[in-house]
């Protein structure tokens, strides 16, 4: 019985945020699934209920985001057209891309000799939020914690993303919209498509490709 | 939605839930995460096929632009990970804003200059 109320509620909190980053312009920082995830702990913590309970009553959620992430095939397929017509080379700023992101974030970690966990944890960074969390979880990582750190990455990347764009000189929408969905995976994506139809194209192009590439890369060389 | 679409709807609905629970199972002999295997699967058939069947793009195009809500059991839990969080929280933070703005600097200015001498070789038209 639990178990609906939790996810009514959440089913609740969700369309509630996602009001709310409707008016405020797609403002990252409003990203729903911060806000509603917010809105809920708030609850549990007003009405004084065990963490893990709800946790384990909202399981439902969580065990969809397995077959949505197959469905990401429709997105990736749908931006091989690009590759088709740019060449196979388009694929190398990404694949450049989606090795630095972990490898200079791993570095940080391992210079202030943080916990293997979380070093191994951290590798998932620039991947889409769904390959992240399972690739953590096989390479020995801490799912829930490669979730935020993938989604903090994401609100930052837009965040700062015009001033980066002004200081690096930028201008080309293809390749804003490459940047932003390399490190930036599905949160800069939504970014890409509010500055162009084709920024957003190549956007989901770069987080398809970096996030299986980098899933399969640290999967099978760390597991 | 009409009778036949929702049956449609259905179709595809269940053509990636049985494709998910394949690649689990084989993911027990196949070193990558399972929902990976599967999302290599659904894009194989579309490329044999040659497009996305419509019976998978609506359900599934619906998921997908609702797939925040899947992540909210994830962010839910954060708490519990509080005192991993704390213990490490200025190297996290060093991570996610320093190494993320650096290289999204210097890979997108790299990627400019490479993306405007692809295009001009190619004259490809902006659009």
């Amino acid at each position: 019985m639990t178990e609906i109320i939790w996810l009514g509620f959440s089913l609740l909190a969700y369309s509630v945020a996602l009001r709310i980053y409707h008016h405020t312009h797609h403002n990252a920082l409003f990203h729903p699934i911060v806000v509603s995830a917010l809105l809920i702990l708030v609850l549990i913590y007003v009405l004084d209920v065990p963490l893990q309970q709800v946790v384990s009553d909202i399981h439902l959620l969580h065990w969809l985001l397995g077959p949505t992430t197959v469905a990401l095939a429709i997105p990736i397929y749908r931006q091989t057209q690009l590759v088709k017509q740019l060449g196979i080379g388009l694929l190398l700023p990404i694949l450049v891309g989606g090795c630095v992101a972990p490898l200079t974030a791993w570095l940080i970690l391992y210079a202030l000799d943080s916990s293997v966990a979380l070093q191994l944890t951290i590798l998932t960074k620039s991947i889409t939020t769904p390959l992240a969390m399972d690739t953590a979880r096989l390479i020995g990582g801490i799912p829930p914690v490669a979730a935020i750190v993938v989604i903090m990455t994401g609100i930052v990347g837009v965040v700062f993303s015009p001033w980066i764009f002004g200081l690096a000189k930028i201008k080309e929408d293809a390749v804003k919209g490459l940047t932003l969905g390399i490190f930036a995976h599905g949160i800069g994506t939504a970014k890409a498509l509010q500055i162009s139809e084709r920024a957003g194209a190549f956007a989901s192009l770069a987080l398809g490709v970096n996030g299986v590439v980098t899933a399969i890369i640290l999967s099978l060389a760390l597991q | 939605m009409r009778k036949r679409d929702f049956a449609h709807s259905l179709l595809g609905l269940g053509i990636v839930f049985g494709i998910f629970a394949f690649s689990v199972w084989l993911s027990q002999w196949v070193p990558l995460p399972g929902a990976l295997i599967g999302l290599l699967i659904l894009l194989l058939g579309f490329f044999v096929y040659g497009d996305v069947p419509e019976c998978i793009a609506i359900p599934w195009q619906f998921m997908l632009k609702h797939m925040s809500l899947f992540f909210v059991p994830a962010f839910v839990s954060v708490p519990l990970y509080q005192a991993q969080i704390v213990k490490d929280f200025w190297a996290l933070f060093l991570t996610i804003f320093v190494a993320t703005v650096l290289c999204m600097a210097v890979i997108g200015a790299a990627t400019e200059r490479w993306y405007r001498g692809k295009v001009s070789k190619s004259d490809l038209n902006h659009d």
